[in-house]
């Protein structure tokens, strides 16, 4: 079964479980949205270079911009659709049933954009969020540095007051899309004060002399993320985020949304991809799958019902946050059981898809090497169970 | 645990919210009153507990208010199963709500009625026994036979072992094969000429089993004829369900009591639970208790709701919550130390049920065939 099949249908909403109450399958904004897709998504085609595939993500991004299907949590005044949480978990099924392609921006849509709206100044929000929604100005996300992973107080990165605006200098890297990006938000030290209470969050242009980006390239082959070097590099005064000495608040903040919107978004496609792989399963007898059909059966059936519990998960994130509560830590506790519920279905599609899962640069066999990164990104597990551990179970530090 | 409570209760209503906070004060004050039923009788606290769910309508919350009980969903008979599971009470909730369940879904509306009632105001312990192995009322399993006399009579002969919650039955509903090679529901009342009930001690010593011999035992017949194997499977998953919120308590009160020891147990000049070593495989017993608990909600609020995918998801809740629940024990045991492996400390007691209530009404490897069956695959 080819990949390109596989986007050619659309898949029916019994693909995700039973039709929930709170976001019913007949749900207006669903079939408004639905109605949308059906018209406008186009499908992907295989064999993209990773400039087309950017490309081609830029288009589908610029399409759901200009049909205001861009930014459903957006506030309506900077282009979104001022969604609640609800509408939100029911976008990102749609999208999932309709085999959409991803959008370029999605850091910017999810996580910058949203970091801006809490911290920035009026200035920053209408100079660029509706270039981050659209899609023409990519971001990026300056957080990690070679010596500060998991220990993110720990980084190096400084900026300096010239009088004129900030002078920055240091390294970042696993900075997802730097190379593609206009803007980065950089985490750096610009106090004398230790570790969490000396860090800015400041909006750097990427295009300037001073900054280098080298792509890095992945275990999958690919080269999503780079090393970003800043040289005596430069931002105006007005391009910090929130105060000065105030980065830590501003980074969290991100990072909340970072791991809140792994609820949201993930378990549709995993649970699509389920679907799709019905019919390998019953192809499994044709022999191009390593599993006997017994065991895949199983294993089927073991990852559906994980399935169903992260989608639980998220509509109970969701019911939370559209009744004003904060998702906070919890999640973590989504993240972890994320984590390896990708990790295991992307083994088990290479498992039972083996002519494709054993070849090199195929979709399948990319997903599979692609899917060791959801553990590590946005906090490692180890950070995860870390934060369980002392935030959720109130075990001593 | 307060942050985690608020989470996962989000989706429940205020009043299914209270419904929790007074199942647990109360499993708490009875648990209290419990003591080691090893070492004493448990007779009387069991039966007081019995009587205080009765009083509050939760002993016949499973039978609808027309007649005579509250009429209660899946989720609020789950929240009372997983206070009831958390305390480890033996109190025969399981088989008082597979029975109600048996007599809406399997008996003529007639007959049932009474028997409803029954439950209803006496808070009455009316148990299902059929099976050769624990109780096992899928059809398969059925080994006693019945037989109907020239007066139209029936007569049960075989036996049913291992039934748990039935040794102190009033009422006892049994699955018995008839004639025509279908299966009937049939009501005996201990006790009764050619009945015996022999107790059993199994590994769980906070639920009581039971094994079933029927010698001509006289009986009367209550399913509508010829039982519908769907609706045998209804029964059913409302009890693996019950099942499964019952586990998950086991696992929070594990999880809470190993999080209350390596808080406060000092070595190497620092409290246990500061070692990664130990958070770690306490954050994921936790995750996997917790997820396990999410996925019997939905289940419940599945069928509630009368959704599309109620058997399945309760037969996935059952087998997260049973797995969850022989990890936390596993857990909680090796975590108190020396002083988990005693006998003192009752952990064990949580492990015992982890081992023995995986095998109530089918086994994990039937649960998982079964799962997959259902989904079509």
């Amino acid at each position: 079964m080819s990949e390109l099949e596989l986007t050619a249908v659309r898949v029916p909403p019994s693909a995700l479980g039973a039709s929930l109450p709170q976001v019913p399958d007949d749900h207006r904004f669903r079939l408004e949205f639905r109605d949308w897709l059906a018209g406008n998504t186009p499908p992907s085609p295989s064999g993209m270079t990773e400039a087309e595939d950017f490309a081609f993500r830029a288009k589908w991004q610029k399409a759901l911009y200009e049909g205001g299907w861009a930014g459903p949590a957006w506030p309506k005044r900077y282009g979104g659709r001022g969604s609640g949480a609800l509408e939100q978990f029911m976008y990102y099924e749609e999208l999932a049933l309709a085999q959409a392609p991803r959008v370029t921006n999605e850091s910017g849509i999810l996580l910058l954009g949203p970091t801006l709206m809490v911290h920035g100044t009026e200035d920053h929000k209408r100079r660029f969020l509706p270039g981050i929604l659209s899609g023409d100005d990519i971001w990026c996300q300056g957080f990690s540095e070679p010596g500060s992973g998991s220990d993110l107080a720990s980084l190096r990165t400084r900026a300096r007051d010239n009088g004129d605006g900030w002078v920055i200098s240091g390294q970042k890297i696993w900075t997802t899309w730097a190379a593609y990006s206009k803007w980065c938000f950089v985490l750096c030290r610009t106090e004398d004060t230790p570790r969490h209470k000396g860090l800015s969050m400041l909006i750097v242009d990427m295009d300037q002399p001073g900054i280098e980006v080298h792509p890095i390239r992945q275990m999958s082959g690919r080269a999503d993320f780079c090393e970003v070097f800043f040289e005596e590099a430069q931002t105006p005064h007005d391009l910090i985020v929130g105060e000065r000495g105030q980065g830590w608040q501003v980074a969290m903040t991100m990072l909340q949304f970072e791991r809140a919107d792994q609820g949201y978004t993930d378990h549709a496609p995993l649970l699509v991809t389920l679907h799709l792989l019905r019919q390998a399963l019953s192809d499994a007898v044709a022999g191009s799958s390593l599993l006997p059909p017994e065991a895949a059966r199983l294993r089927f059936a073991d990852l559906w019902r994980r399935c169903q519990q992260l989608r639980r998960y998220n509509l109970r994130n969701a019911v939370n946050a559209e009744q004003g509560r904060e998702v906070g830590v919890a999640a973590s506790t989504v993240n972890v059981f994320w984590s390896h519920l990708v990790k295991d279905l992307a083994e088990f599609k290479a498992s039972v898809q083996a002519d494709d899962g054993v070849l090199d640069n195929t979709p399948t066999s990319e997903n599979l090497l692609y899917s060791r990164a959801s553990s590590i990104y946005s906090g490692t597990d180890e950070i995860q169970l870390n934060i369980i551990a002392e935030r959720i179970l109130g075990l001593p530090r | 645990m307060t942050a985690y409570e608020t989470a996962s209760d989000a989706i429940l209503s205020a009043q299914q919210h209270d419904m929790r906070t007074l199942a647990r004060d109360l499993v708490a004050q009875l648990g209290q009153e419990r003591g080691d039923p090893a070492a004493g009788d448990p007779g009387a606290a069991a039966a007081r507990g019995w009587d205080t769910l009765a009083e509050l309508g939760w002993a016949s919350l499973a039978v609808g208010e027309a007649d005579g009980g509250l009429g209660l969903g899946m989720v609020e008979r789950c929240i009372v199963a997983e206070e009831i599971g958390r305390g480890l009470l033996p109190l025969p909730f399981l088989s008082v709500t597979l029975a109600a369940d048996v007599l809406r879904l399997l008996c003529r509306p007639d007959l049932a009625r009474s028997r409803l009632r029954r439950i209803a105001e006496a808070g009455g312990k009316t148990a299902v026994a059929a099976g050769t192995r624990l109780l096992a009322p899928g059809l398969d399993h059925v080994a006693v036979s019945a037989a109907r006399a020239h007066d139209g009579t029936w007569a049960l002969n075989g036996s049913a072992s291992l039934v748990p919650e039935a040794a102190g039955a009033s009422d006892l509903l049994v699955f018995a094969a008839v004639g025509d090679g279908g299966t009937g529901v049939f009501e005996v009342r201990p006790p009764a000429p050619g009945l015996a009930v022999c107790p059993v001690r199994t590994l769980d010593l906070r639920r009581d089993f039971a094994d079933f011999t029927f010698t001509a035992v006289a009986a009367e017949r209550l399913d509508t004829g010829g039982t519908a194997p769907a609706a045998v499977r209804h029964a059913e998953y409302r009890a693996e369900l019950t099942l499964a919120a019952d586990a998950v308590g086991g696992a929070l009160a594990c999880l809470e009591r190993t999080i209350a020891h390596v808080s406060t147990r000092y070595q190497f000049g620092s409290p246990i639970g500061s070692f990664q070593a130990i958070k770690h495989r306490l954050a994921r017993a936790w995750v996997a208790t917790e997820s396990a608990r999410e996925l019997v909600l939905a289940a419940a609020a599945a069928i509630d709701d009368s959704t599309a995918f109620q058997e399945e998801l309760a037969i996935a809740a059952r087998i997260s919550a049973s797995s969850a629940l022989r990890l936390a024990a596993d857990e909680a045991i090796q975590f108190h130390g020396g002083m988990g492996f005693t006998w003192e400390l009752g952990l064990h007691h949580y492990f015992r049920r982890s081992f023995v209530a995986d095998q109530i009404l089918s086994t994990g490897s039937q649960r998982n065939t079964r799962l997959a069956s259902t989904l079509g695959v």
